[in-house]
This record gives structure tokens, C-alpha cells and sequence, in this order.
């Protein structure tokens, strides 16, 4: 009974798998405290990846080569942590991505959604549509994941990013989100809308997705805009983004 | 209306027959009322079961609840459990120890965010698994004594083990295993 007791505690009651009792709370905006407390450089390096889902083993290298790594500003997570949106695993993924020495931030996706998902993202995480700024980039983070309410018209939340667009202060905008405009999982009816949206504001640099599980980089809609989707889990690969003023730099990499 | 009409048939008019009355009552009647905590069907889960003669073969149909306080979302599903007593010895002064315990269980969760058949939003097998249902297996033991008993089990479910073969490097085997105990009364 002792020996038992050494290995079994309290993370081994569970109720029900669907339950939504995260083991950290409010993620994004802690590590975005983390981001702003450092001095924020003109030139710097980040890494995308996303699509993480059951792929823990692969998950843990990524976490220790990323921290082998001494250039690195930030990480983001483009949605699909997890598979099913069970508890478990939500409280897996960010026992993991605990270990990483720079700052992450994460986005939502389809995968992220199901069950009780939306719930725990939101404890765990924070809001699903956000902004953040580094230095004198921002990025523009938001669901992109269509298909999970249906195409109802809710996601993506055209107005908000309506409202995010018209600033144009930044030097730089990024935009950070799932589903790509050009997959079948977004709202078809306002991929147009979207795409010319993103390029109404002339400082929105590239537009960052996940949710293929295929490394591309292109030009789909011709309008100067470039669209990158990269990084999953199986394939043990990320994005490097080097950003320069207002030039920036892409690379894939694997680990 | 078809189940009225199902119920009727199987159930009421077979009962309303006198010269069979006594012995289908006796049938329909449960072996066992069951009480468990935790197990991954709920936090507090309630229900009745039949068992074989030899009480080595039980099953457990279970409403099983999870309040909002306790697990975030408030739950309610439904199990059905099948326990087989591997290994089960008869101690004196009416004790019996039923040293190790195996089974399986199928649990159903209702709720409009979950789904057992792919909605329509999807194309087809776009997501492989039902978000409403799994399938746990278990593994302990328990004690008896007269009519009552009391029991605990050590569980994983079907995609807790996926993640856990998939990665044999990062999770370990004790993050997979989930508590059960709990209480049943023979009638």
C-alpha cells in the first residue's frame, strides 16, 4: 500500500474524462507577462509550430531542443494541442510545454474544440481571439476553426478582426490562426472577405496557420500577402520566423 | 411510441400473465444495488446490476453524475460494466476476498457538445472517435461479507492507452491509471 502510494495521487481520480479540471490556469496571459517583462529586440527570432495533438514523445523533444536554443524570443502553438479535448490530455500538453525556458503562446483548434474543449481552453488558456505585441510587431491571434460551429458565422469573428486591422501603428502585423482561409474547414462564403481584410491594412506582414500538417509557403490569392503553414507533431517540424524591421525570414526546421 | 409499444410486449403484457407472473418478476428483479466513487463514469455513480449463480459474472448498468463544482462541466452518463472475479476465496465468519477482479465498460455521456454519430458539420470520418462515448478496462479487487461488498478498481480507458502505447517515452504508465472503489448490497 505504501509503494502504491508513492505512484498513485490525486491526478488519478478521475471522474469522467470529459471533465474540465485543468491543471494550470490563464496560460496565454502569463507567459504574455513573461514576453513583456523582457526588453523586446529590433531583430529577433521565433518559432511556429501547432498540431502537436498525441504526439507527446515528440512533444517533449521539441521542448528540450527549443530550450538547447539561445536565440529564440518566443514560441507559438498554432492550435490542436490535443486530440480529443479531454481533460488529460489538455493537462499533459501544458505540463510540457511548462518546461520551455521562453515565453509560448498558444491558439485554438478544430481538434482543441470538441466536447468540453472550448471550456477548457479558455481556463487553461484565456480568450480564443487576442493581440499581443513584441517590440514593434503585433500579433493578431484568432479562431480561424469554421467548421466546429457549423459555419454558423460566428468563427472567425469578422468584426473583431475588422476592429484589430484598422490600427497601423504597428511596423509589423502578424496573423496567427488554425485553419488557413484556404482550407475547406474555414467559412468559404467569407474567404474573400477575409483575405481582403488581412491585406486592407498595409502593414500585415504574413499570416501563420497549422491544421495541414504540411510545410507550404505561398501566394494563394495573388494579392502580395504571404501565407505559411507549418509544424505538427508526427513530423517533428517548426517554423523559424526571423524578423528584421519590417523584412522577415522563414525556415523550416526540424528536430 | 415505439417504445411503449416495445415495453408493452417485452415487458408488460408478459407480466400480466398470470402462470408466469411470479417467475418473470423474479427475473427482472436486480442481484445487486451499486454505489461507486470516481472510475471515470462519474464522481458519484448509482445502479443495479444481474449476476451470474456464483456472483463470479456481475454486471452493472450506472447513472453516473459529475457536479459542476467538482468537475468543471456538469456531467451525467451512463455505464454498462461487466466484472469477472478471476481469483475468489471463502474465509470464515462469512468473509469472502475477491483477490483480483477484471473488466470492461462502455460509457455513453449526454449532451449537445458531445456525439456518438458523425454530425453533418463533418465530412465523412473526419474525426475517427465519438466524443460521447469510451471504453474503460479495469482491473482489482474487493471484499464481502453477508449481502454487502465493497470494491476497488484500477482503470484506464481506450484513448488514455492509445496516448500511452503512441508514447511510451513521454507518459508514464501511472498517468493512464485512474481509482475506482465502491459498494454493492446483494439482494
Amino acid at each position: 500500500m505504501v509503494t502504491a502510494g508513492l505512484f498513485f495521487s490525486c491526478k488519478n481520480i478521475m471522474f469522467h474524462p470529459q471533465e474540465v479540471r485543468p491543471n494550470a490556469k490563464n496560460l496565454n496571459a502569463i507567459n504574455l507577462q513573461k514576453l513583456q517583462s523582457l526588453t523586446p529586440k529590433t531583430s529577433f527570432k521565433f518559432i511556429m509550430t501547432g498540431d502537436t495533438q498525441e504526439f507527446y514523445d515528440e512533444l517533449e523533444d521539441f521542448v528540450a531542443h527549443v530550450n538547447s536554443l539561445n536565440d529564440i524570443s518566443f514560441v507559438l502553438l498554432n492550435g490542436d494541442l490535443v486530440e480529443f479535448a479531454w481533460n488529460n490530455e489538455y493537462n499533459w500538453v501544458a505540463d510540457r510545454l511548462a518546461k520551455l525556458k521562453v515565453p509560448y503562446i498558444t491558439t485554438i483548434g478544430n481538434h482543441d474544440m470538441l466536447a468540453n474543449g472550448r471550456e477548457m481552453y479558455k481556463e487553461m488558456f484565456g480568450q480564443e481571439n487576442f493581440v499581443f505585441n513584441y517590440g514593434a510587431s503585433r500579433f493578431i491571434c484568432l479562431n480561424t476553426n469554421s467548421r466546429e460551429t457549423a459555419f454558423d458565422g460566428t468563427i472567425p469573428d469578422m468584426n473583431w478582426l475588422t476592429t484589430q486591422l484598422k490600427d497601423t501603428t504597428p511596423q509589423n502585423i502578424f496573423i496567427l490562426s488554425h485553419v488557413p482561409p484556404f482550407s475547406d474547414d474555414f467559412n468559404r462564403s467569407i474567404e474573400f472577405d477575409f483575405r481582403v481584410l488581412l491585406r486592407s491594412n498595409p502593414h500585415t506582414r504574413l499570416s501563420l496557420h497549422g491544421h495541414e500538417h504540411k510545410y507550404h509557403l505561398e501566394q494563394p490569392y495573388g494579392d502580395g500577402l504571404e501565407y505559411l503553414v507549418a509544424g505538427s507533431g508526427e513530423q517533428r517540424n517548426y517554423a523559424l520566423i526571423t524578423v528584421d524591421g519590417s523584412e522577415y525570414k522563414l525556415e523550416e526546421k526540424f528536430y | 411510441m415505439r417504445i411503449r409499444l416495445l415495453f408493452y410486449f417485452l415487458i408488460a403484457y408478459p407480466i400480466s400473465l398470470p402462470a408466469q407472473k411470479n417467475r418473470l418478476v423474479k427475473a427482472l428483479i436486480p442481484d445487486h444495488g451499486t454505489l461507486q466513487f470516481a472510475g471515470g463514469i462519474g464522481f458519484l455513480s448509482g445502479g443495479i446490476g444481474y449476476d451470474s449463480k456464483t456472483k463470479r459474472i456481475q454486471t452493472d448498468i450506472l447513472y453516473g453524475y459529475v457536479p459542476q463544482k467538482l468537475g468543471g462541466v456538469t456531467i451525467h452518463s451512463i455505464t454498462g460494466k461487466f466484472t469477472w472475479i478471476a481469483v475468489s476465496s471463502k474465509l470464515k465468519n462469512n468473509i469472502r476476498v475477491d483477490w483480483l477482479s477484471t473488466g470492461l465498460l462502455i460509457n455513453y455521456v449526454f449532451g449537445k457538445q458531445y456525439f456518438f454519430l458523425s454530425p453533418d458539420k463533418y465530412p465523412l470520418k473526419y474525426y475517427g472517435l465519438p466524443t460521447a462515448a469510451h471504453v474503460g478496462i479495469f482491473a482489482g479487487g474487493g471484499l464481502r461479507y453477508k449481502r454487502a461488498g465493497v470494491y476497488y478498481e484500477l482503470g484506464t480507458t481506450d484513448r488514455d492507452l492509445a496516448s500511452y502505447v503512441g508514447n511510451i517515452k513521454a507518459i508514464p504508465f501511472f498517468d493512464i491509471v485512474n481509482i475506482g472503489v465502491g459498494a454493492k448490497y446483494f439482494f
